[in-house]
Parts: C-alpha cells; structure tokens; sequence
C-alpha cells in the first residue's frame, strides 16, 4: 500500500465545515493531512493515529507567534496555511472527549467575525468582476467578436458562484454547508480557463495591420496603377467581426477594394476623399486582398486598418 | 451613566478571568470554563481574536511573565478600561436580574 496520496478537491470558502468533515473521515481511514491546499491536499498512512482537523480564516495577523501559541497551548497542532490565508490545524482525537474540544469557535461572534472577514473580500472581488462584466458587456455591444463573447462567458459563471458564496455565508449555518458543491466551482473554474485560454488564443491571431502609400513620384504612380494592383493580402485564421477603417486623400478618384479568396468584393470605396471608422464585417477564414484601381494621377494618401 | 454594548459570554468570562489575577492564555480558558460549572468553553480561535479585540480596545495588555523560567510565557493582564468595562456589565446583568425579582 502507498504511504502518502494526494487528493484533488476543491472546496468552496464558505463551504470549510465540508472540507473539516472529510478530513475528519481521511483519518479515521488512517489517512493523516501532511499538507492541505486550495486544489487538493496530500496525505500520509498512519493508521494508529487519529486526529480532528479545523480550519481558520483569521485575516491579518498581526502577531504570528501569539496566534500559534494560543492554539498549541489548547493542543492544536498547526498544519499550514493556504495562499489564500485559510490555516489547518489538528489535534489527537479521543472519542470520549466533549465534541467542544473539538471546535475553535466557540461562540457566535467569532463565527461571525470569520464569515464577515471572508464576505469581505468576496465583497471586493465581486465588484470588481461586476465593473469587468459591465465593461465587455458594453464593449460586446459596441464592438462585437468573438473574443470578446468569450471573455463575457468566462466572467459570468466566477461572479455568479461569487455572489451565490455571499448570499449562502449570510445564512444560518445549518443551511451553509453544501454537498458536491466542489463539482460546481471546478466546471467554473474549468469553463474561465477554457474560455480565457481562447481568449487569449483568439486574440493573438487577430489582424491588426496598417498600411499607408502616400504618391510621391506621380509618373511612378500613375504608371503603376493605371492597371488594377494587388496593394496588400491579409489572411484571417478563423470567422469572426472584423472592423475597417479607411482614410482616403486623393487628388483623383481612386478605388480601393476589399476581395475574399473567390475574388468577391467584400468592400468598396470609390473617390477622393473619405475617411471611415470601425466599419464592420464579417470576414469567413481566408486570404483577403486589397486591390486599389482607377487611380489616374496626381497625390493620393490611402490608409487601411483592420483589426 | 454611559451605556455599552452587551458583551458576549466569551468577552465576559475572560475580563473575569484577568479581574482574579494576569494569566495566560490556556489559564484562560481552564478558569472560564471552571468559573461556569463547564458551560462556557472558549476555543482558540474565539480566544484569539477576543484578544486581539480588547487589546485594540485598551481592556488587556499583554505581558511576559516575570518568573525565572517562564519569561516567555505570554501574559495577559487587565487595565483600568477593562475593569471599568468589566464593571458597567456586571451592573447591567444585576440591573436586568433585578427587574426578573
């Protein structure tokens, strides 16, 4: 048999009575806690020893040793502490001893106290993730892609279960503790990394390119376009809204043209002076290419953005 | 008379504890536990941040005790402001017991 093992769990803040429990059973399975974590724990095989966990969210510790002290003298054994300032304590376990012994808050305010230190900073989190959420809400409505719709995605399901964690801490502790309630927060926690990851994909294959001819030789010119050109190709690596924007200076019309693989015109500008911002369209997976035309002399600035 | 908050049981029975005397911590415990017939038990996590509390507040201080030996045992000991505050509540629960004859 393995002397040590590692769990996989992951428990929510306010669901800690669940995390106790289970370590609880681990030892009466002669699993002892070496080292407990947000995402999992790992255990040694001491079946000889049993012990009863706590778990204690104190905040700021101004005095770390006082802290520590006043659990040893009552015999609790500190195990470690999280990242995220949870801290593990043990004590041998005897089955005759009131269950009191067993408990590290004993009355109401201090149970409070530590419900209130984490509704806190879930407080902080949660208005922060809310002023994101509005943010790409407003900006998915402004600028819609699919990057964009993702990063919402991930967002939405982390500020639900925020908020949710708020609302049941607030409860009577009888209704605060949820069963199978890790599953939940680990397909969030899934669903952000998923999406964030496309997000990130997505974004660093966006088209982000720029071009500017402004004429200089005019005979050059002229002769150069007096025929259709290929000015620039783009290739767009996946479907998605595209925006466009377009600054014309010419002395003579001049046409510049957006085509698709098949040669198909997806946009068009004839003229000589315009200037367009963020047009949108939906440019399918493919090489693009900008064609400019029709130019027959004279100074001509175009510049063409898409992103 | 300037009215204070109620305390709890736990606040209670420690400045109780520290009006009989400086003690440590664990001592605390042991005393408010005897002092109640066994109905008050405080953990240590209840302790500490009751501690940390009144010692914001000015009821307690901390100190190292003074025996050869045990200087590094953690003191606890009560001021006038926990005294006081110790007082205005024994009123209270005596003024409330009152009204109950």
């Amino acid at each position: 048999m393995k002397e040590t093992k590692r769990t996989w769990n992951l428990y929510s803040a306010w669901n800690w009575q669940q995390e106790i429990d289970d370590l609880n059973a681990q030892s009466d399975a002669g699993w002892q806690l070496m080292h407990g974590g947000l995402f999992g724990s790992r255990f040694k095989y001491q079946p000889h020893v049993r012990y009863r966990y706590q778990l204690d969210f104190p905040g700021k510790i101004d005095e770390m040793p006082r802290y520590l002290e006043i659990f040893r003298e009552q015999g609790w054994e500190f195990v470690n502490k999280t990242v995220n300032g949870w801290y593990y304590f043990r004590k041998p376990y005897d089955p005759s001893a009131d269950a009191l012994e067993y408990e590290i808050n004993t009355d109401r305010t201090s149970l409070d106290a530590m419900a209130g230190r984490w509704v806190k900073l879930g407080t902080v989190f949660s208005v922060i993730m809310g002023i994101m959420l509005l943010l790409y809400a407003v900006m998915l409505v402004l600028h819609p892609t699919l990057a964009m719709a993702s990063l919402l995605l991930a967002l939405l399901p982390m500020f639900i279960m925020m908020v949710r964690g708020i609302v049941l801490i607030n409860r009577e502790d009888k209704k605060r503790t949820i069963r199978h309630d890790g599953k939940w927060i680990g397909a969030c926690v899934l669903a952000f990394a998923v999406f964030y990851a496309g997000f990130v994909l997505l974004a660093a294959n966006r088209v982000n390119t720029y071009w500017q001819r402004n004429g200089e030789d005019m005979d050059a010119v002229a002769a150069e376009l007096s025929e259709e050109t290929v000015w620039a190709t783009v290739d767009i690596r996946y479907p998605d809204f595209y925006y466009l924007s377009l600054d014309v200076k010419a002395d003579a019309p001049v046409t510049v043209t957006l085509t698709d693989e098949n040669m198909e015109p997806v946009h068009v500008f004839t003229g000589e002076v315009k200037k367009e911002e963020d047009v949108r369209l939906w440019l399918k997976k493919g090489e693009y290419q900008v064609h400019l035309s029709d130019f027959t002399g004279g100074a001509q600035q175009v510049g063409f953005e898409l992103d | 008379m300037k009215k204070s908050e109620p305390l709890s049981e736990s606040y209670y029975y420690i400045l109780l504890c520290l009006s009989k005397g400086a003690n440590h911590g664990y001592g605390i415990m042991q005393m408010a536990e005897k002092l109640s017939d066994g109905e008050v038990k405080i953990g240590s996590g209840t302790m500490y941040g009751a501690t940390s509390n009144m010692m914001k507040k000015g009821w307690i201080e901390e100190t190292f005790a003074q025996e050869p030996g045990q200087e590094r045992r953690r003191l606890y000991t009560l001021t006038d402001a926990g005294k006081a505050t110790l007082e205005n509540e024994i009123g209270r629960l005596k003024r409330m017991l009152a009204h109950v004859e």
